[in-house]
């Protein structure tokens, strides 16, 4: 009878992890349900919030300035960082770094 | 410098004398030719954003004016002077300070920029500072802006919010309440000498601000009584020019004769005997719904001018 009971409870924990494990996705399949924008740098600011909409968030301008520098910030959105590899000199040894190569910033659709 | 007939000639039929509202001071008002730029009250272009007030025209034509005070002071310039002449900004509607106000009018905001006007704070834009207080920050936002001529003062730039303070103080609590509450806090931060300058006015500020700490927003339209403003800035004139300020200016400093202001929308120019001298108010007008005056000042020429 123990054994019994010892083979059902590995069995559930078994079956109950096995239903927990995401299986692999592909990027593709990640971004099927998102509406996606590549960030390049100095990229008009309506491009963004074309697609983003609103800020949520939009702070105080930076004091020093004239007051053409701010920050605006958005709740609950889906960044993907595309990474790389960089080769980078230690000392006399060859090692390297993930580096950033891209950004998409994107909103569920 | 350029005259006043200089620069209507340069523009053109862009520039007109406003409703005959040109007059000529017994002495020079100023040694550049002085511009100044009236409430703009910059929102977000929703509904409630009365400068482009659903008239996508009214920014192109502020831009227009904008590309020729950036050519004007690219050959005039030190000779050229631009006063911003507060409410630059409606900060009591925005929503989100002045940074999504930014990225509607980029234009606008950076082409004042390069024309480097002098800002004079007004009440829809004194809370930009409110904020920074203990970092000293302005935003280049000034009190007050002054001109001389031959080391003399002779022309006091504001935003005319003042002469609200002093004309009601028995009312503090109904037709301008919302104003104090802005305002109060950041009058002293901006400009130290304000209990002089306000006189009694600014004890019955600091009392009426002290007890109540906070008003009831205000549900009456502000009432402007243009004969109160013309005596306030008279005889804020009169009594600097005989030498009750207590700021660090002396008599031997003034001899000033000229009060520029916006804050009502209404333009007009005026001028009031006292003291055995002429003294003039000139209320630039606004930029919104539809308005588009300027006040230029020039040697001893004072006019209200529309931008086409």
């Amino acid at each position: 009878m123990k054994k019994r009971l010892a083979i059902l409870f590995l069995f559930v924990i078994a079956l109950t992890s096995c239903a927990n494990l995401q299986p692999p996705q592909t990027l593709d399949r990640i971004k099927a349900n998102l509406e996606c924008l590549p960030y390049q740098k100095e990229m008009n600011w309506k491009e963004i919030s074309a697609n983003l909409g609103e800020p949520d968030l939009f702070p105080l301008p930076e004091p020093g300035t004239d007051l053409s520098k701010n920050a605006r910030v958005y709740l609950g959105k889906v960044i993907i960082f595309y990474t790389g590899m960089k080769e980078v000199q230690e000392g006399s040894k060859v090692r390297f770094q993930e580096i950033i190569t891209s950004l998409e910033i994107c909103r569920k659709k | 410098m350029l005259s006043l007939n200089d620069l209507l000639q340069k523009a053109g039929s862009r520039l007109q004398v406003f409703k005959n509202f040109h007059l000529k001071a017994d002495r020079d008002l100023t040694e550049k030719l002085t511009v100044c730029i009236p409430d703009m009250h910059l929102l977000e272009k929703g509904p409630i954003d009365i400068f482009l007030d659903g008239h996508q025209e009214y920014e192109e034509r502020f831009l227009s004016l904008l590309d020729f005070l950036l050519s004007l002071k690219q050959e005039e310039g030190a000779g050229l002077e631009i006063i911003q002449i507060g409410d630059f900004f409606d900060l009591w509607k925005a929503k989100g300070n002045t940074n999504l106000i930014l990225s509607y009018y980029t234009n606008i905001v950076g082409l004042l920029g390069k024309v480097k006007p002098q800002y004079v704070v007004g009440n829809h834009d004194i809370d930009l500072v409110r904020w920074y207080k203990d970092q000293k920050e302005t935003f280049g936002r000034k009190w007050r802006h002054y001109t001389t001529v031959s080391g003399k003062l002779r022309v006091i730039y504001e935003h005319g919010f003042q002469a609200d303070f002093f004309n009601n103080q028995d009312s503090w609590s109904g037709v301008i309440g919302r104003e104090i509450t802005k305002i109060v806090g950041m009058m002293e931060y901006i400009d130290p000498d304000i209990d002089e300058v306000l006189g009694s006015a600014w004890d019955s500020v600091v009392r009426v601000f002290d007890k109540y700490n906070v008003f009831t927003p205000v549900n009456d339209p502000q009432g402007f009584n243009a004969h109160e403003y013309l005596r306030y800035y008279v005889n804020l004139l009169s009594r600097y020019n005989s030498g009750q300020t207590f700021d660090h200016y002396g008599p031997e400093d003034m001899d000033l004769g000229l009060v520029v202001i916006g804050h009502t929308h209404n333009a007009r120019l005026v001028q009031m005997p006292q003291d055995e001298r002429i003294y003039y108010l000139l209320d630039c007008g606004a930029w919104v719904h539809g308005k588009h005056e300027i006040g230029v000042v020039s040697g001893k020429d004072m006019a209200v001018c529309q931008w086409s």
